[in-house]
This record gives structure tokens, C-alpha cells and sequence, in this order.
């Protein structure tokens, strides 16, 4: 009698909040703004350099836009508006870097 | 063949035909008109009098780009849309005419501009007799009343511009018609008057190659140099001014 | 038979050409129209007039980095294709106009929601005025009374109220933008003219970058990366490409050839 009520509720559980467990989007929870915040940390990390990207090496630069590229698929997962925004503000930050890479690599 | 002779005679008499078409050249005004606009973009509509406008008793105190830069005086008459609350509030003719650099716009004075009359103020032209002479529009050369320091008209009205642009390149435009001597343009005598916006590239594009490919007949329809040179600056019957080797035209 | 046709046919063509100089000016923006931007991506769709952006009132309180870089606006309008669904999340317009956040002794008001009253259209109409007949909040002239003057553009020497500290334009929005090491100080740098005897433009980056980070204009406006290696004539400037990107439009206009063609040949 208990173990199929059990399965019953487990099933239930799973239906209802499931979803987003397999899926990976957890609209609510302190999980989903942590990871909100973490690859907003490394984007702060990664794009904050831009000002002073003519006086880090071509090594620096390479890995902040191996940087970049890593944060990339991050943002894709997005919703709309964040994906919309912060896809325009890593690309101009990764952009400006290639730039600097590039002319340093040209002298 | 003879089709031919008949498509040649045809083309001939055509291009004698719009010769004669190219180069007439409307009476002139006397003097003391040359250069008068009457202004009527609304006048008569709200049942004023057009305004007259002398250019003659403005150059002398003030370059065409106090006007025509700093003011934002269009180039042709009516297109600028100036209004009595404009000038009101120190726009346009209100910029000067407030009562203070000039009369202003108070009910006493409606008939100094609003008269419909192109001759207004026509016994105040002996004023410029002084002036250097020369053989067309208002019979005065300005550009060396200005380069012998007879007017000193000012530069800028309220705002100081920074150091201008000295250019001075002189460019020979060749004619597009066989024994018409090239045309002289000088920049120098231009931008004692103007600035580079006024021209380029709206009149003169560059990019269009306009400042070298035009024709006599688009001047003679107020583009280009006819901008000014029909009925402001010296009129472009005086041929020589710009084709100094021209002979015998006038 | 053929030849003629053709000719025939070109000769409307060049007379098009002719005729597009006509001698008249385009009318010139006022001082307060001036840096007006139409906003109008999806306006219609939600039965709303278009967007009137004026970027005189907040290019004084406010750097072109702050918009342009960390909240993400496109240097064109339409191109950023701002959504009231953006605005209500906190991005965009409404990173500012949210209702809570504090300008002065203000509340910047919330932008865009999804419910509304008659009396909350009053708020959508200060934006969404376009064609409409809407008392502005600021009066320029009040506004520009006592900043220094220039000849064009809004009439507005921004850089001179900047450097005398009549507007302190902010740079930085905690939440939105990062936090950056200070940039070096850059040396300015003459251009060479295409056309002989035409003074040399001289640069300077120092001034730009009060108001832009590198990002705003590397590498999408200037591409280039070396000096010179971009070859750009006034002719694309003129069509708002390389300096016409905002000096035709915002930034003082090219009208004004002396502002930056300042270095006399010698």
C-alpha cells in the first residue's frame, strides 16, 4: 500500500518540478541567481580590461578572449533580454580585444 | 545617308535652338535693387505685406555666413520658415532685430520690412558711393571694398567660431563649350565671405564630382554658382569676372 | 537603333544627377531637435506612437560610455530592437527608468508595464510622443541657459561644460557597469587631409575619451589597426561612417569644418 503511494508522490514531484531539473533552467531556488551571478562575476572578470588593453601582453589578451568564448554559451542559455544584452556586450568587449591582439601582433 | 544629314541638320538646329535658350540673361534691376528679395511665404497669406529684404544694406556690416551659416538663412527665398514668433523670440531677423543691434519687431517698425515695396530704402544707396565700382549688380565690387578694407563687416554674430580654414586653392574650370575660355575660381575671395559649409558638399559635392562637372545651363537655373551669382553676388552676365579671357561677350 | 535607345534611356539618368544639386540647403535641425533620435522597432504593434529620444537632456547627466557599452544601446537607431518586455526587466530604458532609482533630488520615472491605467498613459506618452503634442519635463533653453555656447548642433559646447564642470556627466551604474582600471592618458595625433592645403584634422583621444571606452568605437567604427591603414575620405563621413558615426548626428556636426581641420599647412 505505502510503496505505490510513494512512487505515486515521487511521479508526482518529478512532473511538477522535473522539468527544470532535466532541463537545466531553475527559475527559482538560490541555484539559478548563483549561477546567474557567477558568469556575471566572469564577465565583470573578463571585460573589465578593455580600458586597459594596450598595456597587457598578447598572451593576456589571448586568454581573455578564450575567456570570452567560454562565457559565450553561458549568456546563450539566457533568457531573451539578458541573452540580447549581454551577447551585444561581450561581443564589442571580445571585438576591442581581437583589435589590440591584432595590432600588437602587426608591429 | 540621308537619314543620316537629316538626324545631323536636326541635332544642329536643336543645339542652335538651346543655345539661344542658354544664354538669356533676364534684364537687370537698377542698382539700388540688385539684390532685393521680396519675402512671402506667409505674408500675404495672413493678410500682410510680403518683406523686403536688401542684401546691399546687410553685406556691408555682416559676411553672407553671418546669415547664412550662423543664422541659418536658406539660400533661397521662402524656404527658410521664419515666422513672427521666431523673430519674436531672437531667431532668425530677430537675431539682430530686437530693438538693441537693430530696430526690433514692435508695431512702430512693421512697415521698415513689411512694405511689399523691392525698392525700400533706395535713398540710403548713395551711402555706398565710396565703394570700389564695378560694371554689374549694385555697380560696387565687394570683394575689394573688402580686400581694401572700405566695409569691415563682421565674421560671427553671438558665438565666437574657432580659427577658420584658410583655403586658398584657385581652380581653372574648363568650359564644356569649344571657344569659351576656361573659368577662374578662386576660394580666397569666397571664403572671406563664406565658410566651407555653406558649399560643400550640399551645392558642391565631391563625392558627385559637382564641383567640376556642371554646366553653364544649370548655373544659368540658379544651381551651383548660380546660387549667388544670378541675383545676389555679381550676376553671370558680367562674363568676365569668372572667364577673364572671354572676349567681346557681354 | 539600339545605341540610341540606350542613350535616350542614360540621358534621364544624368539629368538626375544634375538635378539632385539643387542649391538648397537642407533645413538644419534646431538647437533642440538636434540629437533626436525616432525609436520605432514594435511602438505600432503595441498601438503606441514611436519613441522620441533627445540626447541632450541625457548626455549632461550622463557618459555616451554608460549607454552605448554597459547598458548596450546600438550606435544606430532601431538597431538595438528594445522591446517593453526589456524595459520592465530592467535592461535598456528601464536599467534607469525603473521607478526606483534616484537622480538628484528625482525619481527616474518606470518605463513601460504590462498593465496600465488611462492616468499611467500620461507616463508612456514622455516617451512614446513621437508626432503627438507633449509638454517636455525640461525646457532646453532653461535647461542650456548657462552652459558655454557653440555655433551648431544643439548650440551646446558639451565639451567645454564638461571640462568646466557645469554638467559631471556619470560613468557608472552599480549592477550594469564594471569596474575599470582608469584608462592611460592618450596623446593626441594629427590626420592628414585628402585634399592638398587643407589644414591637417588633429585628434585627440584624450578628448573622446571623457565621454567613450575604446569599445564603443574599436573595432566597430575604426577597424583599422594602425594609424592611417584605414583610408576614409569626408565623403563616408558624410554618410555617418568612421567620425560621421556621431558627427553628424549627436556629437558637434561636421558643419563646423574648423573644429577639427585645425592644424594650418605650413
Amino acid at each position: 500500500m505505502r510503496r505505490p503511494i510513494i512512487l505515486c508522490a515521487c511521479a508526482t514531484a518529478l512532473l511538477l518540478f522535473g522539468n527544470p531539473l532535466l532541463t537545466g533552467h531553475l527559475p527559482f531556488g538560490p541555484s539559478a541567481s548563483m549561477a546567474q551571478e557567477e558568469w556575471k562575476a566572469e564577465f565583470d572578470a573578463v571585460c573589465s580590461k578593455t580600458d586597459v588593453a594596450m598595456t597587457l601582453s598578447s598572451e593576456e589578451l589571448k586568454g581573455l578572449i578564450a575567456g570570452c568564448d567560454r562565457l559565450k554559451p553561458k549568456i546563450e542559455a539566457e533568457g531573451e533580454s539578458t541573452r540580447k544584452v549581454y551577447m551585444r556586450r561581450l561581443q564589442m568587449c571580445r571585438d576591442l580585444y581581437k583589435y589590440v591582439l591584432e595590432s600588437k601582433e602587426s608591429r | 545617308m540621308i537619314h543620316a544629314r537629316f538626324l545631323s541638320a536636326l541635332v544642329f538646329l536643336l543645339s542652335a535652338v538651346a543655345a539661344e535658350a542658354n544664354w538669356y540673361f533676364p534684364p537687370p534691376p537698377p542698382p539700388e535693387e540688385f539684390g532685393n528679395l521680396l519675402i512671402d511665404r506667409t505674408s500675404t497669406k495672413n493678410k500682410v505685406k510680403p518683406v523686403t529684404f536688401s542684401h546691399w544694406s546687410h553685406r556691408r556690416k555682416y559676411t553672407c555666413q553671418v546669415c547664412h551659416s550662423e543664422l541659418d538663412f536658406a539660400f533661397k527665398v521662402n524656404v527658410s520658415q521664419i515666422t513672427e514668433a521666431e523673430n519674436q523670440a531672437g531667431k532668425y531677423c530677430g537675431a539682430c532685430h530686437d530693438g538693441k543691434i537693430a530696430f526690433g519687431h514692435d508695431k512702430a517698425n512693421c512697415g521698415k520690412c513689411h512694405n511689399g515695396d523691392r525698392g525700400y530704402g533706395k535713398e540710403k544707396f548713395p551711402e555706398l558711393a565710396s565703394l570700389p565700382h564695378s560694371r554689374s549688380g549694385n555697380r560696387i565690387d565687394w570683394v575689394r571694398a573688402l580686400e581694401e578694407k572700405a566695409i569691415s563687416p563682421a565674421r560671427f554674430l553671438k558665438v565666437k567660431p574657432s580659427p577658420g580654414i584658410a583655403y586658398e586653392k584657385t581652380l581653372m574650370l574648363e568650359a564644356e563649350w569649344d571657344r569659351v575660355p576656361p573659368a577662374i575660381f578662386p576660394h580666397k575671395s569666397h571664403t572671406a565671405w563664406l565658410e566651407c559649409a555653406n558649399c560643400h558638399p550640399e551645392i558642391f559635392n565631391i563625392q558627385k564630382k559637382t564641383t567640376k562637372h556642371f554646366e553653364m545651363k544649370m548655373n544659368l537655373a540658379g544651381e551651383f554658382c548660380g546660387v549667388c551669382h544670378m541675383t545676389v553676388a555679381f550676376p553671370m552676365s558680367d562674363c568676365k569676372r569668372c572667364h577673364p579671357a572671354m572676349m567681346g561677350w557681354q | 537603333m539600339k545605341k540610341w535607345f540606350v542613350i535616350a534611356l542614360l540621358i534621364p539618368v544624368f539629368a538626375s544627377f544634375a538635378h539632385a544639386q539643387t542649391g538648397t540647403k537642407k533645413r538644419r535641425p534646431l538647437p533642440y531637435e538636434y540629437g533626436g533620435v525616432v525609436i520605432g522597432n514594435s511602438s505600432a504593434n503595441a498601438g503606441f506612437s514611436p519613441v522620441q529620444f533627445d540626447h541632450w537632456l541625457h548626455r549632461a547627466k550622463y557618459t555616451c560610455r554608460l549607454c552605448h557599452v554597459d547598458i548596450g544601446f546600438a550606435m544606430k537607431a532601431n538597431a538595438t530592437r528594445i522591446k517593453a518586455a526589456d524595459n520592465m526587466k530592467g535592461y535598456y530604458c528601464g536599467t534607469c527608468h525603473n521607478g526606483k532609482m534616484v537622480h538628484g533630488d528625482r525619481k527616474i520615472f518606470e518605463a513601460c508595464a504590462t498593465k496600465y491605467t488611462r492616468e499611467d498613459l500620461k507616463r508612456c506618452s514622455r516617451c512614446h510622443s513621437k508626432g503627438e503634442n507633449v509638454k517636455q519635463d525640461y525646457d532646453f533653453a532653461a535647461f542650456t541657459e548657462r552652459f558655454p555656447k557653440e555655433r551648431f548642433g544643439n548650440g551646446v559646447d558639451w565639451e567645454k561644460a564638461e571640462e568646466r564642470g557645469l554638467i559631471k556627466p556619470a560613468d557608472y551604474i552599480e549592477g550594469v557597469s564594471i569596474k575599470r582600471p582608469a584608462l592611460a592618458v592618450q596623446k593626441d595625433f594629427t590626420i592628414g587631409a585628402k585634399v592638398e592645403t587643407m589644414p591637417e584634422i588633429i585628434f585627440s583621444h584624450k578628448k573622446h575619451t571623457v565621454w567613450n571606452g575604446c569599445e564603443l568605437c574599436h573595432p566597430e567604427i575604426f577597424a583599422g589597426i594602425k594609424k592611417g591603414m584605414t583610408k576614409y575620405t569626408m565623403v563616408e563621413i558624410f554618410e555617418g561612417k568612421y567620425c560621421g558615426a556621431c558627427h553628424m548626428s549627436v556629437a558637434f556636426p561636421t558643419t563646423d569644418c574648423q573644429r577639427c581641420h585645425s592644424k594650418p599647412v605650413r
